[in-house]
């Protein structure tokens, strides 16, 4: 079959995009963290590994894996939420449907800040939890300013973008597929491990993507609901560019970023035969 | 068919928006003043009394940090007569000659500052900046939850503080390491790499035992989530005008001091009207509309005469020349900048 | 006996399932056949045990099974749609019964293979199911519905998304089949030439009820009410009254109606005076003139002709209705041509004739 060579004109438009807001940024920032830093803070234009070298220091590299655990047990506690919720809103049909669709989609129309002072208010040492304990004699919980501060701001933020998918990916299916399963004597867990399961793959895969490259570059959630105490990978880099003004190890800590979401995007590639383009 | 048309006209719409906009930046009336501030910082009264005086108007651009400003001038903006960088991003702009010089000449009011300010580490004659207000910090601490012992504070009640659960440590490096150096009678502006090293095993004890690290201390102290805070005196000040119990304190090893100033970027083509705008706020009564408005300490000496005697007396404030004669700028670290930043990140792994 | 019924009744939403009595025999070809919404459908899921019935029994092979839940029931579906899976290949789909059983995968192998033969699809096993066309899909839901050797074998409207050339095929093959392994299926379908074709026995429903049970060709020779007659093969009616009491030497029973005055015979029914005679189109000659006979006469005028090439379909006015007729090419060759407007008769033997109560719907 022959195809034609040209593209349309309407492709244009958007490779114009592409290019100038995604390839063009993104080479500047892999140009840039090949290049040193002056004492002043200004770039010097020659080429130079010390910025990855840097980065090679255990103390990144520490910071590098800590923000990889954090990330990976949140998008898993979000997974092991948000999987029920999409089952469910994928199952339920009419009232409690819309209702559920609903209350996962406020938390999009609502400010981000404002939802993580809504934590503080909830959570802090005179937030409504540690009323309700101390009015029922119980000792105080400090959530806040610490690591499971950061994994609930974390998994409360992320979780819709995590449903979204997997719900998606759901609805798709065909719902005879389970009663066939059913039907030629699978049990209801077997009917889950064997056809469900295995045809939503990609909306689990995208889904956990959706999450997970995002929370490896956050910052504003531990500084705000985990006291800054510990600094991630984000904060590292937003640091560089902002108060140390060393753009260049900021560079390179964002292209350590961007090959880690290429890796994950070729892995699903590899796993599902099918691509990304069908899965959404 | 279409959609592709609106596709590309939109595209080519984006392009001429964006297009007019970047050109504004270059070419503008002769008359007016691009100023880069911090918001609400300027009464609307004070500029119009300007432009009534002077013929000039005013245009505002703001921003929230003085990363921010300084990221957007070595990004090449070149539309701007007036900034207000603090002091330390003020010694960097001077070293990367990025100022104008200011001709002392064009600002007759200038002898309304007070003395001190002619000799600052940064810009010693204040060759390329003005300052416009001052700061210091401090320790701020809710004394109807803490008691607070007699005698002038040490820096130990931050560091070791007697409720170090609801102890926050302002979340900026160099702060957190002066705040250490006072305690241990060093300078705040220390390159020596043992020093350092033994600071940085002294904040880690620190930082295991405070409940965080912010540098907007002030909403959680009037939450009364924290009742002992490392803070700047502005936020502090601010603070106690809600709730007199939260006091400010600067310690007496002594502390940060640090200036806000205008300053004219070198690429300005409106140097003389620039001055002229600064000179306008030099004016005692000009500066005293805007102190009122913002609770700002200001380096003018006459424009402090104009206040009620409270304030002018208030410590948290205006220290004392005692208290003056401790607190010190921060400086550039130079090439001890990155180890240290790297300590830094070491602290918060 | 293989599958019995016992006063099966279903309410949901709007409907309700009369209470069903039925028994298929082992091995036979057995069709639910209905208009939409008539509860064939309902009754083949309760069989499968994707609903339960608001009462009644349902005994399988001896077994109660009414409130075992599908996957223990050993009756597999092939569904209209056919749900295959799209995560597996050809061969994997029909294999999947028998990997839950964890049968030896040597005889999986040979079981799915004799399977893939038996529909005709050997080459296809390594196939995923998006790269196969529709008649495939529909073979390889039959051969992952019969590898197992269920008792009994479910088919909801299997045809019904298949282009008609292969509908037909697929309803040969579906027969020969069915015989060959020797399995009894339940066959669902709107289709009632279908249904004939296939059947050893036919249910026939309308809203819910079950209103008749047979051979197609009692179904179709001595229907129980005008519905089912109307349902099955094409009619023509004509309502009447029935008129004193049949001869005691022909059987014979006066009819008067408004297409004329005629004979019939009943046919066992009790019949109330009211009634109504079906005239299948096949069972009434059509005259160029008229001419003495037994057989009833009726006079009417051509008003349309539909030529199909092994016959023709003629449609006669007489009085104020249209009555269809047939003519076989071969007859019609051998008469003068017929055009519309022109005047004929319509012969047809009393006993031919269909009587049925009259009926509203």
């Amino acid at each position: 079959m022959k195809t034609t060579q040209y593209l349309p004109s309407s492709a244009w438009a958007f490779l114009i995009w592409l290019i100038t807001m995604t390839l063009l940024p993104f080479t500047i920032i892999l140009g840039m963290s090949f290049l040193e830093r002056t004492e002043l803070g200004t770039i010097l234009f020659s080429f130079s590994l010390r910025n990855y070298q840097q980065l090679l220091d255990w103390v990144y590299l520490k910071v590098l894996v800590k923000t990889v655990w954090l990330a990976l047990m949140a998008t898993l506690s979000c997974l092991a939420i948000g999987f029920p919720v999409a089952y469910y809103l994928a199952r339920v049909q009419g009232t409690m449907k819309s209702l559920g669709l609903i209350l996962l989609f406020i938390p999009f129309w609502t400010n981000f800040i404002l939802r993580i002072y809504g934590i503080v208010s909830l959570f802090g040492s005179n937030g409504i939890l540690n009323q309700l304990l101390m009015f029922l004699g119980l000792p105080k919980a400090s959530i806040l300013y610490t690591r499971w501060g950061v994994y609930f701001g974390l998994v409360y933020n992320y979780l819709p973008f995590l449903v979204v998918p997997i719900y998606s990916s759901l609805e798709k299916l065909d719902p005879f597929l389970r009663e066939a399963a059913f039907d030629l004597g699978a049990t209801r867990f077997q009917t889950f491990r064997k056809v469900i399961l295995p045809n939503i793959k990609e909306g689990l895969f995208i889904g956990s993507i959706f999450v997970f490259i995002p929370m490896l570059g956050e910052y504003v959630i531990p500084d705000l609901l985990g006291g800054a105490k510990e600094a991630f990978l984000g904060k590292v880099m937003v640091e560089q560019f902002f108060i140390l003004q060393d753009w260049p190890l900021g560079s390179a800590i964002a292209t350590m970023l961007s090959v880690l979401l290429l890796a994950a995007l070729w892995l699903q590639n590899r796993w599902t035969s099918k691509g990304l383009a069908h899965a959404i | 068919m279409g959609t592709q048309r609106i596709a590309i006209l939109f595209l080519g719409l984006a392009l001429v928006i964006g297009g007019i906009l970047f050109l504004r930046g270059k070419v503008a009336h002769t008359n007016t003043l691009r100023i880069c501030t911090w918001s609400n910082y300027f009464p609307e009264e004070s500029l119009r009394d300007f432009t009534d005086k002077t013929g000039i108007r005013v245009e505002l651009t703001y921003i929230s940090s003085n990363e921010e400003l300084f990221a957007k001038l070595k990004a090449g903006a070149t539309g701007f007569d007036i900034i207000q960088p603090s002091d330390y991003i003020s010694s960097r702009l001077i070293a990367l000659s990025m100022l104008a010089p200011i001709d002392p000449r064009l600002l007759p009011n200038l002898h309304h500052l007070d003395p001190y300010y002619f000799s600052l580490p940064y810009d010693p004659g204040l060759k390329y900046t003005v300052p416009f207000t001052f700061g210091t910090t401090g320790i701020a601490v809710n004394t109807s939850k803490v008691s607070v012992p007699e005698g002038q504070l040490s820096w130990s009640f931050l560091l070791d503080s007697p409720d170090a659960g609801h102890t926050s440590l302002l979340d900026d490096m160099r702060e957190v390491f002066s705040a250490v150096l006072f305690f241990k009678g060093l300078s705040p502006n220390s390159r020596d790499l043992a020093s350092l090293q033994n600071v940085k095993s002294d904040i880690s004890k620190v930082r295991d035992r405070v409940l965080m690290f912010t540098s907007e201390p002030k909403p959680l102290l009037l939450k009364q989530e924290l009742t002992v805070a490392h803070i700047f005196s502005v936020d502090a000040i601010q603070a106690h005008r809600e709730n007199p119990d939260i006091k400010f304190f600067i310690p007496k090893e002594g502390g940060i001091i640090w200036t806000d100033n205008f300053a004219i970027p070198s690429t300005s083509t409106r140097i003389e009207q620039a001055h002229q705008f600064i000179n306008f706020f030099l004016e005692p009564q000009n500066n005293l509309t805007v102190v009122e408005a913002n609770l700002l300490a200001t380096p003018n000496k006459s424009t402090r005469q104009l206040l009620p005697e409270a304030l002018q007396k208030d410590p948290s404030m205006y220290p004392s020349q005692e208290t003056l004669a401790k607190l010190k700028f921060l400086e550039d670290l130079g090439d001890a900048l990155p180890r240290l930043s790297r300590m830094w990140t070491e602290l918060k792994s | 006996m293989l599958l019995n019924l016992e006063a099966v009744t279903k309410n949901f939403g709007g409907f309700q399932l009369h209470p069903l009595t039925l028994s298929i025999e082992r091995g036979e070809f057995f069709s639910l056949l209905g208009p939409s919404g008539c509860g064939k459908t309902t009754v083949l899921r309760l069989i499968g045990g994707f609903e339960s019935p608001t009462s009644g029994r349902i005994i399988l092979n001896g077994q109660d099974i009414t409130s075992l839940p599908p996957h223990r029931r050993n009756i597999h579906t092939v569904f209209q749609r056919y749900a295959l899976f799209p995560h597996l290949t050809v061969f994997e789909n029909i294999a999947f019964p028998l990997r839950l059983k964890k049968m030896a995968a040597s005889e999986i192998c040979s079981r799915v293979t004799e399977c893939l033969k038996l529909v005709e699809i050997e080459d296809l096993k390594d196939r995923r199911t998006h790269q196969i066309s529709g008649g495939q899909a529909q073979r390889t839901a039959l051969a992952r519905a019969l590898v197992a050797k269920p008792d009994l074998l479910l088919l909801d409207e299997p045809l019904s998304a298949l282009d008609p050339e292969l509908r037909m095929k697929m309803r040969e093959e579906l027969k020969t089949i069915c015989k060959k392994v020797g399995i009894t299926f339940l066959l669902v379908t709107h289709d009632q030439e279908e249904a004939l074709q296939l059947s050893d026995r036919i249910a026939v429903f309308k809203a819910g009820q079950c209103l008749q049970v047979g051979t197609p060709k009692a179904i179709y020779e001595d229907p129980v009410d005008t519905f089912v007659a109307r349902f099955i093969g094409s009619v023509n009616e004509i309502a009447g009254e029935l008129q004193g009491e049949p001869s005691p030497e022909t059987g014979e029973l006066a009819l008067a109606s408004n297409a004329g005055n005629f004979k019939i015979k009943k046919n066992g029914h009790p019949l109330p005076r009211q009634v109504s005679v079906i005239l299948r189109p096949e069972k009434m000659r059509l005259l160029r003139s008229k001419s003495t006979t037994q057989e009833n006469l009726m006079e009417g005028e051509i008003q349309d002709q539909t030529y199909l090439g092994s016959r023709t379909e003629y449609s006669v006015k007489i009085g104020n209705s249209t009555f269809k007729v047939f003519e076989q090419e071969l007859e019609r060759l051998k008469k003068r041509r017929l055009n519309t407007g022109d005047r004929v008769f319509l012969a047809w033997r009393s006993d031919d004739a269909i009587v049925l109560p009259q009926q509203t719907v």
